[in-house]
């Protein structure tokens, strides 16, 4: 009995030192990935095997694009806040749904623009890393909403939310 | 209760009562010798028991590290897509601050 209880010992250790070999071998995202952090990179650094050069490029991109993105967001924060106020004062119906007219044009700007930002960084990554990229980003892209709150503290005219771009 | 060992009253009381009737057991002595034999059986080390149990051992430890090996793998798995999805997020709220209500639940 004692004999079988050191085998079954052994067994779960060699059981545990495979199980833990295997864990370690499979893991193919970098220790860093599991930190918090604010590097907003780190998904396309550690998943598409881009060279410094085009790392360099899209991190350049991504910093010019965060300006783009804050107006578009002041301005819809603006052109909602407006439809609110007219809805509010009971406005006329002109005066409404040119209000939201205007939140929708600014809306499909944003749109528009983010996707063509999108393509940018796609077309620097290359082919397939590209359109992997793509896969992954448009079809998200294409379900936000612009009428829910942003994960930002839209503060005019500052726009603190964009500090981590 | 405390008894003398010499209390006369009490040896005559145990030698009317007490009456052993032993059952006989043919067997007896086959029982013992083959318990001797198994005694003599047994292994004295584990190098000699796990010798004489080796396909079994070796099977049952194969088993183990193929199950071990197979969880560690799904386990690694399923932490990086956990992980992958926490990073496509984070990007993606870098470039659309309303991610963060309208991504949850994304695939």
């Amino acid at each position: 009995m004692k004999f079988v209880g050191i085998t079954a010992l052994l067994v779960a250790l060699l059981a545990f030192s495979a199980g833990t070999v295997s864990y370690v071998c499979c893991r193919r995202l970098p220790p860093e990935a599991a930190a918090p952090g604010d590097d907003a990179l780190l998904w396309l650094r550690s998943e598409f095997r881009l060279s410094p050069d085009q790392m360099a490029r899209i991190e350049a991109m991504h910093a010019a694009y965060a300006p783009v993105c804050e107006e578009h967001c002041l301005r819809l924060h603006r052109a909602s806040a407006e439809v609110r106020r007219l809805r509010a004062a009971r406005a006329d119906g002109q005066a409404i749904t040119a209000a939201v007219a205007t939140v929708a044009q600014v809306d499909a700007e944003c749109r528009t623009s983010l996707e063509a930002h999108v393509r940018a960084v796609a077309a620097v990554m290359g082919e397939p890393a590209g359109r992997r990229y793509l896969a992954v980003v448009l079809p998200r892209l294409s379900g936000f909403d612009h009428t829910r709150a942003p994960d930002l503290d839209l503060k005019e005219p500052t726009h603190e939310g964009h500090a981590q771009h | 209760m405390h008894s003398h060992p010499d209390d006369k009253s009490l040896r005559d009381l145990l030698r009317e009562q007490w009456t052993v009737a032993p059952v006989r057991n043919p067997g007896f002595r086959a029982e013992v010798w083959a318990r001797i034999e198994a005694a003599r059986r047994t292994p004295a080390t584990w190098g000699a028991w796990l010798r004489l149990h080796l396909l079994g051992v070796s099977m049952v430890a194969a088993a183990s590290i193929v199950f071990a090996g197979a969880g560690g793998g799904l386990l690694a798995g399923a932490r990086d897509r956990h992980e992958r999805e926490q990073l496509v997020q984070r990007y993606l709220i870098s470039i659309d601050p309303h991610q963060s209500s309208a991504g949850e639940g994304a695939p």
